[in-house]
């Protein structure tokens, strides 16, 4: 490698286990951004790090045992396969992924409704609606799709809750999503912050660090799920809202159109709900029509009905 | 750093380790999709390594680091050694590590061995220890990234792995390839203007795989202002790549299936 002069284990092993400063620990942190080779074996050496501590023989700080949670089309490994998908992440406007289409933030997707807060406020009272039939009690789990698409669901309608400074619909939609994850194993550190985001809610801290709190809540939150069910139910939801308050905005949009696209190619769906996708795309293109606002939103509702019961 | 201190009599180090060494060594061929007589080889090879010339390597221990991260370390440079030669430029995506050991298996028998979804699923399907089933592969198959498989001599070509596109066209290919290898160097020279720290953040999370979380606990940096500084790393890439005429042209080959 290009390191092989320079590479120093034991100074990489006191750089893993944060040993070092000054300009040992920049001499590493150059060593590992100029040499792959370099690179690759710090990366495997974490890993066996890690997997040391699962198995307990050494005692190193927490570190989610969970498969990770990047986006799919994240990849690396290859560097063609590394570039590419850096190069998609770099250029996310121009190159778009069925993966990026469920990653986007709930702030985002929800942008044409809350960007409008007399529309938004027309959904107060949909905000915390249930939107599928409730059971409690069930079984722990990493996560399941049915929880990752209810999470996305509230995360939907907290967002939009914020936008329109409803703090009682807020604070409900983050306490329900705080007793969601109590069904998701690992997920203390998610739970601890949207517990911490419905205190603030609560405490009458100002909105606006509040949206952004919950905005980075909802991206460690799709992060550590790493499932496009949690992108599918915020999108789902949004959807339904949209229709709901008749956002043409919401429909004409690209991302939106994408992610119609997207959820109909993605194979998570029954023939006839995709189906029904394909007549709100259809009717999403040529523009929706005032009288067909109650059947797209009947659509959405009862895919989040069917897929989060 | 800690003060350097010598290491106890290494051969004792040795032996009271080898059950540490034995683990680290598995681990890491279990990571890398390196099983069975395979990775008995390695270990045994690791131990080997680890003996010659009066624990030569060991010797090198100054104290800098906890003996067993030590190990790692070493362990992952030997393993690369392996790799190399019994692989060549050939290495598990970071995707197919995250997923576990599985997924390793099954694209090194795809995409590094040139076996048929059918022939890896014979054996994959048959190691109890693993328990899965065909439809689980497919899965798992259809989720990783895709990757030029290799031709094998008897023509018993991949006929069933998944490809983003219609890439069997092999002036599409090659054009396709051209211009992803410009925008790979493009990208290339932009990580290389970034600032040492900056150029890390981007390979670790992007090029291995790491979460947020894991690289702002790796790198030993605060993970809440790392989401915002991704952003702006990724801004400056854009511009990098803009002002070398890399834009949406380029880039829409690159599109894939996300699961």
């Amino acid at each position: 490698m290009a390191a092989s002069n320079e590479f120093d284990p034991d100074l990489v092993a006191a750089f893993i286990d944060g040993r070092l400063s000054g300009a040992e620990r920049e001499r590493v942190v150059r060593l590992l951004a100029e040499s792959e080779e370099a690179l690759e074996i710090y990366a495997d050496a974490v890993r066996a790090r890690d997997d040391l501590n699962a198995d307990g023989i050494i005692r190193i700080a927490d570190r989610r045992l969970v498969p990770s949670r990047r986006p799919r089309w994240v990849t690396a490994g290859a560097p063609l396969a590394a570039a590419a998908a850096l190069l998609i992440a770099v250029l996310p406007r121009v190159v778009s992924s069925p993966a990026a289409t469920f990653a986007m933030p709930a702030e985002s997707i929800a942008q044409p409704l809350t960007g409008r807060p007399q529309l938004a406020m027309a959904l107060r009272s949909a905000l915390d609606e249930p939107r599928w039939s409730a059971t409690r009690g069930g079984v722990s789990t990493f996560v399941d799709s049915t929880a990752a698409l209810r999470l996305g669901a509230r995360a939907t309608d907290l967002q939009v809750a914020l936008a329109i400074g409803d703090r009682e619909r807020a604070g409900r939609v983050a306490a329900e999503m705080v007793e969601l994850l109590d069904s998701v194993n690992l997920s203390d550190a998610a739970r601890a912050e949207y517990g911490d985001l419905r205190k603030r809610i609560a405490n009458g801290d100002s909105i606006g660090p509040i949206v952004g709190a919950a905005a980075a809540a909802d991206e460690h939150l799709r992060e550590f799920l790493d499932s496009r069910w949690y992108g599918m139910g915020k999108w789902l939801a949004a959807g339904e809202l949209a229709a709901r308050a008749h956002s043409a905005d919401f429909f004409k949009s690209s991302e939106t159109a994408r992610f119609i696209e997207v959820a109909i190619r993605s194979g998570g769906f029954a023939p006839d709900e995709v189906e029904a996708l394909r007549r709100v795309e259809a009717a999403a293109k040529r523009g929706i029509a005032e009288s067909e606002f109650e059947t797209v939103r009947e659509t959405f509702a009862k895919l989040i009905q069917r897929h989060a019961s | 750093m800690e003060p350097t201190h010598s290491v106890l009599d290494p051969r004792q180090w040795y032996v009271e380790q080898l059950d540490v060494i034995n683990r680290i060594a598995s681990s890491v061929c279990r990571r890398n999709g390196v099983q069975g007589a395979d990775a008995e080889d390695f270990v045994s090879d690791v131990r080997l390594k680890l003996l010659q010339d009066d624990y030569a390597v060991l010797r090198k221990y100054r104290g800098a680091s906890s003996q067993t991260t030590f190990l790692t370390v070493v362990i992952s440079n030997l393993f690369r050694d392996h790799r190399i030669k019994h692989w060549g430029k050939w290495r598990p995506s970071a995707e197919a590590k995250r997923h576990g050991e599985v997924a390793v298996r099954l694209e090194a028998a795809v995409y590094r061995d040139g076996q048929s979804f059918e022939q890896a699923c014979g054996f994959l399907v048959q190691d109890s220890r693993l328990n899965v089933d065909r439809a689980e592969l497919r899965r798992l198959l259809a989720s990783l990234p895709y990757r030029a498989p290799k031709r094998v001599e008897n023509g018993a070509a991949i006929d069933d792995v998944p490809s983003p596109d219609s890439a069997d066209d092999g002036v599409l290919d090659h054009e396709r390839e051209a211009r992803l290898q410009a925008a790979k160097a493009a990208l290339g020279r932009a990580v290389g203007r970034l600032a040492p720290e900056d150029a890390l953040i981007v390979r670790l999370h992007f090029y291995e795989g790491f979460s947020i979380a894991d690289v702002a606990r790796d790198v030993g940096i605060p993970q809440k202002p790392l989401y915002v500084r991704m952003k702006r790393l990724l801004e400056t890439l854009h511009r990098g790549l803009r002002s070398e005429g890399i834009g949406p042209d380029d880039c829409e080959w690159l599109s894939v299936e996300g699961h």
